[in-house]
């Protein structure tokens, strides 16, 4: 009803029969016009963009080889999460170090975003990812704790197996623009929601041949045997499985609340 | 002591008497050096608790070689047209007299008033709405009063406003300009830099004078007026974020706590999960409207991290509880295996995180009751 005088040019098809996260459109009420003028603002803002990506540090002991000051070499990288090229959507990774560093602002200006050096102390790491021109102007920030040195005391050092520390996060695009959409849409590491029927968008810029220039995904990395996987499934369950308990608890509560007031 | 003396005895001589003898004997002792005995007594008779001088200090002061007395002398005052007379004391420094104005002339400060001539007048100050007799006795008042135009349009024989004898004053203005050679030696004079507006004048001052005379119901009336307008545009913002974000997120979840029940072979139906929200909807309206105004500011931002949103919505579901509540939320979710902030937050997993943080805090909440 709402969706008589909107803008969408493919027959019938309403967007409520895709995907659970668009079925709210069936239930706006109010006015044609203001509809219309909701459902523009929609198309955009029901588009969300998220990038699931992982951040952290690989560390090496350096055994016989480590001096006093140059005892571990270690790697802080952002990867996607799949280890797709992120280069997509992120132009340029700056990682800042501690100030005893030379240099300590370190940019990365291509994919994979990863810097090695060699040193004896963990600190904090500020990540700054700057992105595209028509992905945001404005930068995003991460931290991430360097660790060298294993959990437990007892845990011997080896030079053959590292200490890995990741952390996995999603970068989400709230509102992006109509040519971000077009030049993503079909690639590996973005995920998008479904996109409304009828939602037109410019035909995508193809993408250039990767060949040519220097691998941005992670997954042949060196280091990509050490990677963490990270499954969202153990976690929804853990969660789902939380949630019954609770579903129950409450529904016990509800009947004793019920029986009392009979 | 000496009062209940005085008033009880009808023995009024022999009391002071005593006195008189006792004081003798007193003041001998007790004569301070340094300064005199009157001013001593000005302080109670009693020494200082913490003398500010230096006794010793006092008499210390050099004797000048300077002779200095004190004549009554007339003087005159350059400020004064009529040549008054007038007395008064004055240093003497070795029988010298001080040399000198008064001291005071130099504060007789007055205001140029610009005066015109009659050919002047004639060529530009003529108006249909004064006459030059009116003019003159403007010119001739502010001169006198210092162009205080209150005092100005006090006295002034005819009733006319501030605002307009301001303005027929500052007509003068055209008679500086025209009578500068040319128009850039004149263009720093105040006069000409700041031309006066009558009709903005007026406009401002009864702006002023309804702002001043507002009763205070009037003021209580316009904050009121303010906040519910401020009220509305929120609650505006508020219900057109919280329409969207809040049904997919109940409905995805829905659907998916059934998948799983399924899963999971579980004896509680899908049914169960569709009843409890309408359950616990009474006690979160206000959590509601909290995540709602907390999406709306997310999605201002133009990008950010799933964590963070995550961080910014629990925040404001836990807004209405107070920290030892939060601190048992936390336990809960301890209690039930799941991580305190989720190993893998995708948006999955953090919509369901926040819906049981949302659900334990109700469980607590009734429990409390």
């Amino acid at each position: 009803m709402t969706n008589s005088s909107s803008s969408k040019k493919h027959g019938p098809g309403q967007p409520e029969e895709i995907g659970p996260t668009l079925k709210l459109q069936r239930i706006k009420m109010s006015k044609p016009e203001e509809a219309e003028k909701r459902n523009l603002n929609k198309k955009l803002k029901d588009v969300e963009i998220s990038i699931p990506i992982v951040y952290g540090n690989v560390a090496f002991w350096l055994g016989k080889k480590a001096s006093e000051y140059q005892s571990h070499k270690w790697t802080v990288y952002v990867r996607g999460a799949t280890n797709e090229d992120l280069g997509v959507v992120i132009k340029r990774a700056v990682f800042q170090l501690h100030s005893s560093f030379n240099n300590p602002t370190r940019a990365v200006e291509s994919p994979p975003f990863e810097l090695s050096e060699s040193g004896w102390g963990e600190f904090e790491i500020a990540i700054t990812l700057y992105f595209h021109a028509d992905v945001c102007d404005k930068p995003l920030n991460l931290y991430h704790h360097l660790k060298l040195y294993p959990e437990d005391e007892s845990g011997s050092m080896s030079t053959k197996k590292p200490v890995v520390v990741e952390s996995y996060d999603e970068i989400v695009f709230p509102e992006p623009s109509d040519s971000f959409l077009a030049r993503v849409q079909n690639h590996p590491a973005v995920t998008l929601p479904r996109l409304p029927v009828g939602f037109t968008l410019p035909p995508p810029v193809p993408i250039e041949d990767t060949s040519k220039r220097k691998r941005g995904d992670t997954k042949d990395h060196p280091l990509a045997q050490w990677f963490m996987n990270f499954s969202e499934a153990d976690e929804l369950l853990q969660l789902a499985a939380a949630r019954q308990q609770t579903d129950s608890a409450l529904q016990r509560m509800i009947k004793v609340a019920e029986n009392e007031i009979v | 002591m000496d009062a209940k003396d005085i008033l009880g005895i009808p023995k009024t001589q022999l009391p002071t008497t005593q006195e008189k003898k006792s004081r003798p004997q007193k003041e001998p002792q007790r004569k301070p050096d340094g300064i005199s005995r009157e001013v001593y007594a000005l302080t109670g008779g009693l020494a200082p608790l913490m003398p500010s001088i230096d006794v010793s200090q006092l008499k210390k002061r050099p004797p000048s070689d300077e002779k200095i007395t004190w004549q009554w002398l007339p003087f005159t005052n350059s400020a004064r047209k009529d040549n008054l007379q007038l007395y008064h004391w004055v240093r003497v420094v070795n029988g010298v007299p001080p040399t000198g104005d008064y001291s005071f002339a130099k504060y007789n400060k007055s205001v140029d008033v610009v005066k015109y001539t009659d050919e002047e007048y004639e060529k530009y100050l003529t108006d249909p709405m004064w006459t030059k007799e009116e003019t003159d006795q403007l010119f001739e008042l502010c001169e006198r009063f210092d162009l205080r135009f209150i005092v100005i349009a006090d006295r002034f024989p005819s009733s006319r406003t501030v605002e307009e004898l301001k303005d027929r004053y500052y007509v003068s203005r055209a008679i500086l300009i025209a009578r500068a050679p040319s128009p850039t030696d004149v263009s720093g004079h105040p006069l000409v830099k700041d031309p006066y507006n009558v009709s903005q004048e007026v406009e401002r001052k009864r702006a002023l004078s309804m702002v001043l005379s507002q009763t205070k119901h009037q003021e209580r009336k316009d904050a009121e007026v303010l906040a519910e307008a401020k009220r509305i545009t929120d609650s505006r913002m508020a219900s057109r974020a919280a329409e969207e974000p809040e049904m997919p997120v109940a409905s995805h979840v829905g659907s998916e706590s059934a998948d799983r029940a399924v899963v999971l072979g579980d004896t509680v139906s899908p049914s169960s999960n569709i009843q409890l929200p309408s359950a616990t909807v009474v006690p979160s309206t206000s959590i509601i409207a909290d995540s709602a105004s907390t999406l709306a500011s997310l999605r201002m931002l133009r990008v950010y991290l799933r964590t963070y949103a995550l961080e910014q919505m629990v925040q404001a579901a836990s807004s209405s509880a107070g920290l030892r509540t939060i601190k048992r939320v936390e336990q809960a979710l301890q209690e039930l295996g799941v991580n305190l902030k989720p190993k893998v937050p995708t948006k999955a997993v953090c919509a369901e995180h926040l819906e049981l943080r949302k659900e334990i805090l109700t469980l607590l909440n009734l429990q409390k009751q």
